[in-house]
């Protein structure tokens, strides 16, 4: 019965430099698949934009991607843009942010049942089960896992393990290889739910970047109004795509700060 | 520049739109920027026209609600429009016809400001601006009208039965193609082998598609007879109506079910071939074998089974009861067993060839029995057909395709 289903909340993290149809699609094929699975009432969506300090080439402010989600999520009535991620000093793990995500799920949810995770005595067991939090992503995140030194071990643990992950794929990637390559993830196997798009519709932000600075015509690839937005504020230009140019990504250059650690085992 | 020299284009998409996607769309949006960047266009105006219902295809909703759905997702366009003329005659009409029309209208409407479609007013404006801004004379060889189309409708014009020859090198000849690609299909190719087409080469326009963006429309009807989301796919203008008014149920996807399509209907007619389509029901044996290596390469078999296989001499036992469908696929190595109703998918173990599950649908395509194979691979299927006492078989996969012909086993 549908009370007894898991409220859950879908967590896309990603630079979305642009937000495209696409992104936008991921959540609606998620959503369908978790509702198929019987155990899972989706209540939410957050699409979180990662900060600048990402240092990824051509990301362009993330005051103006968070914008351009907001603009593309209006007529969604279910997915919302937030911008905790993008307003932290410095580039936040993926596993930071859905801890601070969840903390912020579980409060609204304790305070509007007025039940306390810790509180000793039993719950009603009419009362509907604990809100989840879940990692959405597209099947090349999956592959990021194999990337030496992006993700730190525990992370990838809390990510797949205590939380969980929707991986929607597209097009030849196989998302079940890269669960099977990584240790970790096939442990948590059951905790990975795999989403098969039938639709072959692989939009990426790279391309549409590189059509905007061609002239060409993104329409029907990303909403009219993010469109809009991009001309209003003359977003990616030749200049805009040399931005962060040669600069490491954060997450391995903070990597590259820590202790080796590894190597004295 | 002063744009003097440009000749100026309108583009018209003839199709089921049923119901109309983003892809149909993007079409036109990547049709233009390809033409304008070659620096001798300008394009004024795209016309999406719905086919009749008279057209009879399978699952093909009433008109008025597909021309309703073609209204609303050009509403945000300032330069592609609708027109319902094709939708409103009673029988069905020939793409070439419906390209003289417009082209007649098109003509008319350079002559007489007095524009006689619906565009809506400050659309028309622009359109208009657009016909007339710049150069003060307008000679008729200076405007353009090009039918635009995926590569499919291309392809179809090797059908027999589907187009009338004349029909075709009146499209290509007189008027001209904008044909965009989808993965998986090489249109250059397709020209190159088609005489008729490579005569009229320049008059046909090959635009690549940047992203890859395969929403059908047929997808899109399944998807929304299984309660599954469809949004960012169609304008949600689109996808607001369809729930409005229920549109794409389990019901209307049986409508004109077996039910032979009007230009294949009319090309019987015409010839007076009383006969029905010829019966696949026989036993087969293969004589002519091509690219069965790269399809068996593209579902990842191995070196050594395909050095088999293409040894091997295959024989084709097909049976028919009702609609159900037993294919027997046998060799001195293999045997291959399936069994189908048309119309109803079924799960599709491909034991001993490439041992993957599929999701397999046989749907009647004219006179083709055509299977779409839904699994892992891309564009997986096969079409079956007779052409001169001959069995045709076509084998896809992910763009690689493998003709096969059998003749009749002469013992039987």
């Amino acid at each position: 019965m549908a009370c007894h289903r898991v409220p859950l909340v879908l967590l896309a993290c990603g630079s979305f430099n642009p937000i495209t149809n696409q992104h936008m699609r991921l959540f609606e094929l998620a959503r369908d698949h978790m509702h198929s699975t019987g155990q899972y009432q989706v209540v939410g969506g957050i699409v979180s934009p990662v900060g600048d300090g990402y240092g990824k080439q051509g990301l362009v402010l993330a005051q103006h991607r968070s914008a351009m989600a907001k603009l593309a999520l209006q007529s969604s009535d279910w997915v919302t843009v937030d911008e905790w991620e993008s307003q932290q000093a410095d580039w936040t793990e993926t596993v930071v942010t859905m801890r601070y995500h969840y903390g912020r799920i579980l409060k609204e949810y304790e305070q509007s049942t007025g039940k306390h995770k810790h509180s000793i005595g039993n719950t009603s067991p009419l009362s509907s089960p604990y809100p989840q939090l879940k990692l959405l992503c597209g099947a090349d995140f999956l592959n990021t896992f194999q990337i030496p030194g992006l993700w730190l071990d525990d992370h990838v643990e809390e990510v797949a393990g205590h939380f969980g992950l929707i991986c929607v794929s597209r097009g030849g990637l196989h998302p079940e290889r890269a669960v099977a390559m990584s240790d970790t993830l096939s442990r948590h196997s059951q905790n990975i739910f795999l989403v098969r798009e039938w639709v072959r519709n692989e939009t990426s932000a790279t391309k549409v970047r590189q059509a905007l600075r061609q002239g060409l015509s993104v329409k029907y690839l990303i909403p009219d109004s993010v469109i809009e937005y991009i001309h209003q504020h003359n977003l990616y230009t030749e200049e805009s795509e040399r931005r962060n140019k040669g600069t490491v990504l954060r997450p391995l250059a903070k990597l590259a700060q820590q202790p080796m650690q590894s190597l004295d085992d | 520049m002063d744009g003097q020299n440009l000749t100026k284009v309108v583009l018209l998409a003839c199709g089921s739109f049923n119901p109309i996607t983003n892809m149909h769309l993007r079409m036109f949006e990547l049709a233009r920027d390809h033409l304008e960047d070659t620096g001798q266009y300008r394009v004024m105006k795209g016309i999406i026209s719905p086919v009749g219902d008279a057209y009879k295809k399978k699952g093909l909703i009433e008109a008025r609600h597909r021309l309703e759905m073609a209204r609303l997702s050009t509403d945000s366009s300032d330069w592609i429009t609708f027109d319902p003329w094709e939708s409103l005659q009673p029988e069905w009409v020939e793409t070439a016809k419906v390209v003289r029309h417009y082209y007649k209208e098109m003509l008319e409407a350079e002559q007489n400001t007095d524009d006689v479609d619906t565009v809506k007013h400050a659309k028309k404006r622009r359109i208009e601006e657009n016909r007339f801004g710049g150069s003060s004379h307008h000679k008729k060889d200076g405007l353009q009208l090009m039918l635009l189309c995926g590569a499919d409708v291309l392809e179809s014009f090797g059908v027999p039965n589907l187009w009338k020859q004349e029909d075709i090198v009146e499209i290509v000849g007189r008027y001209g193609l904008v044909c965009v690609t989808r993965s998986g299909s090489d249109p250059h190719k397709f020209i190159h082998q088609s005489d008729m087409l490579w005569k009229y080469r320049q008059n046909i326009h090959v635009v690549c598609e940047w992203v890859t963006n395969e929403i059908s429309a047929t997808q899109v009807r399944r998807s929304l007879r299984r309660g599954r989301s469809v949004r960012y796919l169609l304008p949600d203008s689109v996808v607001h109506y369809i729930q409005e008014h229920g549109l794409y149920s389990t019901e209307s996807e049986q409508k004109n079910a077996g039910v032979v399509l009007a230009p294949l209907q009319r090309s019987q007619e015409e010839k007076k071939v009383i006969k029905m389509p010829a019966s696949l029901c026989d036993t087969w044996d293969i004589i002519s074998n091509v690219n069965l290596d790269g399809y068996m390469t593209a579902l990842g078999i191995s070196p050594c089974l395909r050095k088999i296989a293409l040894k091997v001499k295959m024989k084709k036992v097909i049976e028919q009861q009702g609609d159900q469908y037993t294919i027997k696929t046998t060799s001195k190595v293999k045997n291959y067993t399936i069994s189908f109703r048309v119309g109803q998918e079924f799960e599709e173990f491909t034991k001993g060839l490439d041992n993957r599950h599929v999701k397999s649908l046989v749907t009647w395509e004219g006179n083709k029995l055509v299977c779409e194979q839904i699994g892992e691979k891309n564009n997986r299927g096969w079409a079956h057909w007779i052409e001169e006492d001959k069995l045709h078989l076509e084998l896809y996969c992910e763009g690689e395709v493998c003709k096969q012909i059998f003749k009749k086993n002469a013992n039987e």
